[in-house]
């Protein structure tokens, strides 16, 4: 409660800008009260947003070709995907299957094997929620991550960390977050302060 | 009178402040401002064998937190995400709340004397027809120290027969083998806080980050602080423990054993070994039990050099030399292991081997340095290794061989000393295959799971079927319960007091804070009342209260090695558990065994001391013994049909079979379902993708899974977590078992692998 009475200052807002850049993944305190988190990333290969939000014909074709159910169509009327095939990490992650059937389906090219579909965001641990930052001791996402210590870690502090050059932002951690609300999310790739490199591990379904 | 603003505020600063400590200014007031507030109890997870403090939260007449305990030296307040959900445990949709019997194929619902009377009668029935062997006792790691007591008391004293098990058997017993062979008394030496001065970790044979949470985090802030601690791992498995390793040895699975002596070797050879405390404090035997020199061990070692170690175990030579130097260079070095070492047809060997390593270099009974075998179960220790709760034990240590401890246990116990039997029941194995056969004709199962965690379950499903079994648990349904006669509710955690005793030999007080959900019942009163109904009256009558049964229990471990005597539930409610040998009531407990500052080294004559910094004195001359036991294989190596070497384990976020936590929906969709990690090499060659359904075979059964590609595993093994009854591992593993203490084989089993 106490967080949320706290006006934010022009000093406090620059602060936190730039601990995204430094803080290894980790969201402030602040961070996790002021805005909602990221509910829903876009299939493997959707590139930027507003592109494509003008190819895609909400065909559903990559809906029906996904094996694991993880592509559905948008049915929350809050979101400005309304519609669209969206990913909810929280429901089914993504496996980033190895010859990407839904892109294959997507008659649009608005899914393409050229924008980068084996990286679709990058995890923020939100420090807050996070049971293993309060006391505890939980590293279920460090346990499932396909890249696990590489992706996600412990570093010299012995506490969670994320590497945004080995996340592939697949989700999987926020399938299995224990806490009732996720203490961890995925920022799309498109929204993230630091975009996509090259040096993303391409070992991708390992 | 008028109420100045000043006056007022103090007033209620002070009511607010009497009544956060729980004082009430006004006696007999009641305390309206706090009368929502959350009240919090001292007590013990009901998980692993690490022991954490927990606290739990109580509001109204329910439980609704659980957090760590910070004055707890085990886990300083910290614990994992399976106790963090210990109270939604307690409400779980799954517990059992009535007695019920089984009545033309079903289920009925009956109340408790209908089902104590019927369980009596035919209990007396069989024991009248086939006598008392026809009877036996499983009971558990988890039941409180009381309930295995009582159970013991029950079936050993009473009844009659030594057919009284728990599961420790299939965690524990190569442990005990091994702390018995090698130094003499079962239970490590040295306590957790070793963890805090070791310079070297050895885990090996255990997936500490997942399975014993806490202590993993205790390593970590360690090595964190102290950059120049060293973490070895030896495992055929990568495991999120290797997040801190600084070497990892990735043996063949069951073959490990070669590496160990390799590591030997190296030391040796290297000059590496502790020449003094050799000579002072170590004897040398071959395998046969015969006395053999140093000279003749060294060379025996020489079958083992590190290359030749490297054909047998595919562990490069190299960095089995790296291993040994780290070891040996460390000044201080701890060794941790769990179920890869245990769940072995030469599970004792192996532990004798780790004890091997530290008698050789003298890393033992200093601080930071201790061979420290980890437990599965909260009450492993406590309850079945202390309390006797095996077919060959008795309690405090006792064997039912030893004609003077079965003497001291009858005149406690209050029954002719003829009721017990000289000869050890039979082993759980043996027990569940006399099931059977039908030489055992009824069977009293007290909080745990056969049907499912047994090795080659389905084997055993006939013997559960046939004959009549009593299953005393706290949740309905389980894989046991639909094979049970009768199902009797018995109360969860928190619902009942009683002590538990963890990894290091720490035993701590658990209170009620609860009443017992529907009609559960404690298990210790289901097994006097039940033996009052039998016809034990005047044995089992004069128990009143938990703390009677203790009180027994601790005059029976009075001038034992784990002496508890000084342990007194007063006591015990008020610290945070105490490490045995605790001798009197005003002993703090001991912090190391063997040396100074352990009331049983300080009470021995001086001459015997002379010179000498431990005294071992379990063994007839005080010294402990290094074994030459060959490398061999596993039971059932991997060949043409079955190329892979299939593992089982856990995750962290289940424990055993899920009984508990996958009625924690935030656990269940964490893992929600089983899964076999293959390699991305094997995988590719089979022509296997992730998450593809395949089918996993071995000679005894086959079970259809979900594949997880990752480079978890090395090549050419499989691992599965055992945790779900619908993707049951044990449908695989193979139930050959230690010659020497019982354990079955569960961590290598032959397999192949093939698409659905």
């Amino acid at each position: 409660m106490k967080t949320l009475e706290k006006t934010v200052t022009r000093k406090d807002f620059f602060k936190e800008i730039f601990q995204l850049f430094r803080n290894g993944g980790v969201a402030t305190e602040t961070e996790s009260h002021a805005r909602q988190l990221q509910k829903y990333i876009l299939p493997p290969g959707a590139g930027n947003e507003a592109q494509f939000l003008q190819q895609c014909n909400q065909c559903q074709a990559c809906v029906s070709a996904c094996p694991h159910f993880a592509i559905q169509i948008c049915r929350d009327e809050t979101s400005h995907l309304y519609g669209y095939p969206v990913i909810a990490p929280r429901q089914q992650a993504c496996y980033l299957c190895r010859d990407f059937p839904c892109i294959q389906a997507c008659p649009t090219d608005a899914l393409s094997t050229a924008n980068h579909p084996q990286k679709l965001g990058t995890a923020r641990i939100h420090a807050a929620r996070c049971l293993d930052y309060l006391q505890g001791f939980c590293q279920s996402c460090l346990n499932h991550c396909p890249h696990m210590g590489r992706a996600i870690f412990r570093n010299a502090t012995g506490q969670l960390h994320i590497n945004p050059q080995h996340c592939t932002g697949c989700g999987i951690c926020v399938m299995v977050c224990v806490q009732e609300q996720s203490a961890i999310e995925i920022l799309p790739v498109q929204n993230e302060p630091m975009a996509f490199t090259e040096n993303v591990s391409s070992n991708r379904d390992p | 009178m008028p109420l100045k603003r000043r006056e007022f505020l103090k007033a209620s600063a002070a009511a607010a402040a009497a009544a956060s400590i729980g004082v009430n200014l006004i006696p007999g007031m009641e305390n309206k401002l706090f009368a929502d507030a959350i009240t919090w109890h001292k007590s013990v997870c009901r998980f692993c064998g690490t022991g954490c403090g927990v606290m739990i939260g109580k509001k109204g007449d329910k439980v609704v937190a659980i957090k760590g305990d910070l004055e707890n030296p085990i886990n300083k307040g910290h614990i994992c995400v399976k106790g963090f959900f210990l109270h939604k445990v307690i409400y779980a949709r799954t517990r059992l709340l009535y007695p019920m019997i089984r009545k033309n194929g079903k289920f009925v619902r009956v109340s408790w004397d209908e089902a104590l009377d019927y369980v009596a009668k035919r209990f007396n029935e069989i024991r009248e027809k086939y006598g008392p062997d026809a009877l036996a006792f499983y009971g558990s790691g988890q039941a409180e120290t009381e309930e295995t007591y009582m159970a013991n008391k029950l079936f050993k004293g009473c009844i009659g027969t030594n057919n009284m098990e728990g599961n420790p058997r299939l965690c524990m017993a190569s442990a005990v083998g091994g702390y018995l062979t090698s130094l003499g008394l079962d239970e490590p030496a040295g306590t957790y806080q070793d963890i805090e001065h070791a310079e070297l970790f050895l885990l090996i044979g255990s997936n500490t980050a997942e399975c014993h949470p806490i202590i993993f985090e205790r390593i970590v802030r360690h090595k964190t602080k102290n950059p120049n601690v060293k973490i070895i791992i030896i495992d055929p498995r990568k495991t999120p423990t290797d997040q801190v390793a600084d070497l990892h040895l990735f043996p063949k699975p069951g073959w490990d054993l070669a590496v160990l002596h390799a590591m030997a070797y190296v030391i040796i050879k290297e000059g590496y070994a502790d020449l003094d405390f050799i000579k002072k404090h170590v004897n040398f035997k071959n395998n046969e039990g015969k006395d053999i020199s140093f000279e003749e061990f060294q060379k025996f070692l020489e079958d083992y050099t590190p290359e030749k170690a490297e054909k047998i175990s595919g562990v490069p030579a190299s960095e089995i030399v790296k291993a040994a130097r780290m070891f040996g260079q460390a000044r201080t070095a701890m060794s941790m292991w769990t179920m890869g070492i245990n769940q072995r047809t030469r599970g004792v060997w192996a532990n004798n081997l780790i004890h091997n390593l530290h008698l050789l270099t003298g890393k033992i009974g200093v601080p930071g340095s201790d061979p420290f075998s980890l437990t599965g179960q909260p009450n492993a220790c406590g309850g079945v290794r202390e309390g006797g709760g095996l077919c060959h034990l008795l309690p405090g240590h006792r064997k039912v061989t030893n004609a003077k401890h079965r003497e001291e246990v009858a005149r406690v116990w209050g029954v002719p000393v003829s009721n017990i039997q000289p000869k050890p029941g039979k082993h759980t194995i043996a027990m569940f295959e006399a099931l059977n056969e039908g030489k055992i004709k009824g069977i009293y199962i007290m909080c745990t799971n056969p049907a499912q965690s047994l090795p080659h379950a389905q084997k055993f499903w006939k013997g559960l079927k046939e004959q009549f079994v009593v299953l005393a648990e706290s949740f309905y349904p389980t894989a046991t319960s639909e094979y049970a006669d009768v199902l009797l509710p018995a109360a969860f955690w928190a619902e009942k007091e009683g002590v538990y005793g963890c990894t290091e030999r720490r035993s701590q007080y658990m209170p009620q804070v609860l009443q017992p959900m529907g009609e559960a019942r404690w298990d210790a009163w289901i097994l006097r009342d039940l033996a009052i109904r039998m016809g034990f009256k005047k044995e089992f009558e004069k128990y009143k209260t938990a703390e009677d049964i203790w009180n027994e229990y601790i005059s029976l471990t009075k001038g034992r090695d784990m002496d508890l005597s000084g342990a007194t539930y007063r006591r015990l409610k008020k610290v945070r558990g105490l490490t045995w040998p605790v001798p009197s009531e005003d002993h703090p407990g001991t912090y190391k065994r063997y040396v100074k500052g352990d009331p049983f080294f300080d009470k021995l004559p001086e001459e015997k001391k002379k010179g000498r910094r431990m005294y071992f004195y379990g063994k007839p001359d005080g010294k402990a013994v290094v074994w030459a036991r060959p490398a061999k294989p596993p039971a059932e190596p991997t060949d043409k049909d079955y190329p892979f070497a299939l593992t089982t384990g856990r995750v962290l976020e289940h424990w055993h079979t899920g009984t508990m936590t996958r009625a924690v929906l935030e656990l269940e969709r964490a893992v929600p379902k089983a899964y076999v990690e293959i390699h991305p090499d094997d995988a590719k060659k089979l022509g296997i993708a992730n998450k593809d359904m395949v089918i996993v075979e071995t000679r005894r059964g086959k079970l259809k899974i979900e594949a997880r590609v990752i480079d978890r595993p090395e090549p050419g093994t499989l691992f599965i977590p055992w945790h779900w009854k619908e993707w049951l591992a044990n449908l695989l593993t193979i139930d050959a078992f230690d010659p020497g203490s019982k354990e079955p084989e569960y961590k290598v089993a032959a397999a192949r692998i093939y698409k659905a």
